[in-house]
């Protein structure tokens, strides 16, 4: 797994646990419940009171999300495409029916599971007892949680999680799913129509954003990682070619515009040295921009 | 329908979830405010095309559906303040339609004063599950108005009582549905009592035939345009063209296939309504019949007045079982009291592709077609019930008439004489 997380900056969120306002961290990769020393055993002894502890609900909830592409199509598209849902979702993840996968401290960067697995576990969730009303709670009658109202309503919690939180989840399943490019399976090909849209919905956005043309018509091409990548004009159409990995590489760490210039690619050895490949609003040639940033 | 002009491309290997998903990708940010009424969108009217021309398959467009249908709700707060209101939520219950069965229909024109009200009652369906009495109400104008009559208890020969809510619509002008019991009442009893008036079964329903037809073969892509604007539904008259632009990029139609020029003459023909200029001069786009002769006397005022109670069940087609019951005419149209199961139909804020409607045409015997529009409806578990509004208004001069909902493959074709007086 590569270090993908480099050049993003920690972020960090509080939401309602217990009686507690607690912190959840997003830093290198994987999110940390930090207001609580072991997770895991706290976890214990809260189930064994019958209790629930929300920072592991959302915990638990990223990690079985973290590769799941329908975050990339419900999250934000950039600045001005804002998502209604908000923290208080997640402190209602206490209320639904437990996971029957351990609760984890942390979690462990983006690595492929199987799609049955997940669909299983959610089954083996059905049969618990209904959980609160929530947006997308409207599949009829109240009775046992359906597997999608579960992964829903898991979603719009983790969507709501503010400082930064939702954008460090659409770079982990951007990530997720960038590395399996280079490694096609099954998986993958039932999931480019999905991937391909809703990277092109981003860029679409960055690129309006960027040359200050709301009305612009951005065509994608998604390409091999070894590709070079290229944005060119024809007839008012703006046509991008780029692999899937420009979402989490340059996208996710807000590269996308830098110094009015349009980035396609970016590079790092060692995640403070960073080469921009970018073009101007002349759409010429490519030329490099090189960013330093400040040692931790 | 037209002759097909030109030989239609065959579907490429177009990618629909791609293109559907595009199109998702432009909602998100698009701030006209068009993809975000009560009617569907552009990329469920996209994705009934391109099912319809089988470039995907129903759950595969159902799923990029509901994708773009939560993600549009999460951005909007007041949505999420509103549970229920904005998803597109399969029905519950099974696929399989349960078929409507043959009942006593008996014809019973009566007038009930009743204490801020008067009632008229149509006819009285029996069958072995309910007992409906089709009303039309009037409130009186002196007192408040309730939004509806009153639950009623209806009674039988035998001395079985059955509550019987009200199912209907209309406004304070009067309401048209049905008490309905949710028990039975005896099917052969001789009188039914209405809230202790009595009400005698003597009469017979009009003789009707009650068969059905194939439809010939057609293009799937020009099917469904003339479907889709025959569809009985008001809430998405105007959006014919998210369907075209998706078969042309499907390659299931061709951009400068002329039945475009008449798919939306006749849309256009439609949406202006009523008045002069309604069917084009001759030379320019020709209408092709059924369209041209309903278009000819779209706003003709002379329709006969009168009733006519049926109850025909014709066999069922393509998975879709209805019941006709009644057709009432005045000068302005004629309606049609109908059940359909299973009970589809889309709604306000239905994203969902769900079955396809059943559209409603009828046709008399001096070649006129008349095109029906779903009226106030109510469901439940196994059917929908509900007036089906026609126009333009009967022709006069005719003498027989034949409803034909008309489904997919097959259309029922319910045949009847018209008992009024020819002018």
């Amino acid at each position: 797994m590569s270090r993908w997380w480099l050049g993003l900056p920690p972020a960090q969120a509080t939401i309602t646990c217990g009686d507690h306002t607690h912190r959840l961290r997003w830093q290198a990769g994987a999110l940390h419940a930090i207001d609580h020393d072991d997770l895991e055993a706290e976890s214990t002894l809260a189930a064994l009171a019958g209790q629930r502890c929300a920072c592991v609900e959302v915990v638990d909830a990223w990690g079985r999300h973290q590769d799941d592409p329908r975050v990339l199509v419900l999250a934000s598209r950039g600045p001005g495409d804002t998502i209604a849902t908000h923290g208080d979702w997640a402190s209602q993840l206490a209320a639904l029916p437990r996971a029957p996968m351990a609760a984890a401290a942390s979690v462990s960067p983006p690595r492929a599971r199987p799609r049955q697995l997940m669909r299983f576990s959610a089954r083996r969730r059905a049969s618990t007892p209904p959980v609160p009303r929530w947006p997308g709670h409207n599949r009829g009658a109240p009775g046992p949680i359906t597997t999608q109202t579960q992964s829903e309503t898991e979603l719009v919690a983790l969507l709501g999680l503010g400082g930064g939180l939702q954008d460090r989840l659409v770079a982990t399943v951007a990530a997720a799913w960038a590395e399996r490019y280079d490694d096609p399976d099954a998986a993958l090909n039932g999931t480019l129509a999905t991937l391909h849209a809703s990277m092109q919905g981003r860029l679409s956005a960055a690129l309006r954003s960027w040359l200050g043309r709301a009305d612009a018509t951005v065509e994608l091409d998604l390409i091999d990682a070894r590709q070079a990548p290229a944005l060119t004009e024809t007839a008012g159409v703006l046509r991008a070619e780029l692999p899937f990995g420009w979402l989490p590489a340059v996208w996710s760490r807000g590269l996308a515009v830098v110094f009015g210039r349009f980035c396609l690619a970016a590079g790092t050895e060692d995640g403070r040295t960073w080469t921009l490949t970018t073009v101007g609003p002349d759409l010429g040639t490519p030329a490099p921009v090189r960013v330093e940033l400040p040692s931790a | 329908m037209t002759e097909d002009p030109l030989p239609c491309p065959p579907v490429s290997d177009f990618d629909a979830e791609l293109y559907l998903r595009l199109i998702g990708e432009r909602m998100l940010t698009d701030r006209s405010g068009e993809n975000h009424g009560a009617g569907r969108p552009t990329i469920a009217e996209a994705a009934a095309a391109l099912i319809a021309v089988e470039a995907i398959d129903a759950p595969s467009a159902e799923s990029v559906l509901d994708d773009y249908s939560f993600a549009t709700m999460l951005r909007n707060e007041s949505n999420l303040r509103r549970p229920g209101m904005l998803r597109a939520v399969p029905p519950p219950g099974s696929s399989e339609t349960k078929l409507l069965k043959p009942r006593r229909v008996v014809p019973c024109a009566r007038t009930i004063d009743q204490a801020q009200a008067t009632m008229q009652v149509r006819y009285v369906s029996l069958s072995k599950e309910s007992t409906s009495v089709a009303v039309t109400w009037h409130p009186g104008s002196s007192g408040p108005w309730g939004g509806g009559p009153p639950r009623a208890v209806l009674t039988d020969d035998r001395g079985t009582s059955e509550a019987a809510p009200f199912h209907g619509g209309g406004s304070n002008q009067g309401m048209r549905g049905r008490l309905t019991t949710t028990g039975p009442l005896a099917p052969d009893t001789a009188w039914i009592e209405l809230d202790g008036t009595r009400l005698e079964l003597t009469e017979e329903p009009s003789r009707f035939a009650a068969t059905l037809e194939r439809l010939p073969a057609q293009d799937p892509a020009h099917q469904y345009l003339w479907q889709r604007i025959a569809e009985p539904s008001k809430l998405n008259d105007s959006r014919i063209e998210p369907a075209i632009e998706a078969l042309v990029a499907a390659g299931a139609l061709w951009a400068a296939d002329p039945l475009l020029d008449e798919v939306r003459a006749v849309l256009e023909a439609l949406q202006r309504g009523p008045g002069p200029g309604v069917v084009p001069p001759s030379g320019t786009i020709p209408i092709p019949e059924p369209w041209q002769s309903l278009l000819a006397r779209d706003g003709v005022q002379d329709g006969p007045t009168g009733s006519i109670v049926l109850g025909a069940v014709p066999p069922a087609f393509d998975g879709f079982s209805v019941a006709i019951l009644d057709l009432e005419s005045d000068e302005n149209r004629f309606r049609v009291d109908v059940e359909v199961a299973p009970a589809v139909g889309r709604m306000p804020f239905d994203w969902g592709m769900g079955p396809r409607q059943l559209t409603w045409w009828a046709k008399d015997d001096r070649d006129n077609h008349y095109l029906g529009q779903r009226g106030h409806w109510s469901f439940n578990d196994d059917f929908g019930h509900g007036v089906i509004d026609f126009h333009p208004a009967l022709d006069p001069r005719a003498t027989q008439l034949e409803l034909l909902p008309t489904a997919h493959t097959t259309r029922a074709v319910i045949s009847f004489s018209l008992p009024w007086t020819r002018r």
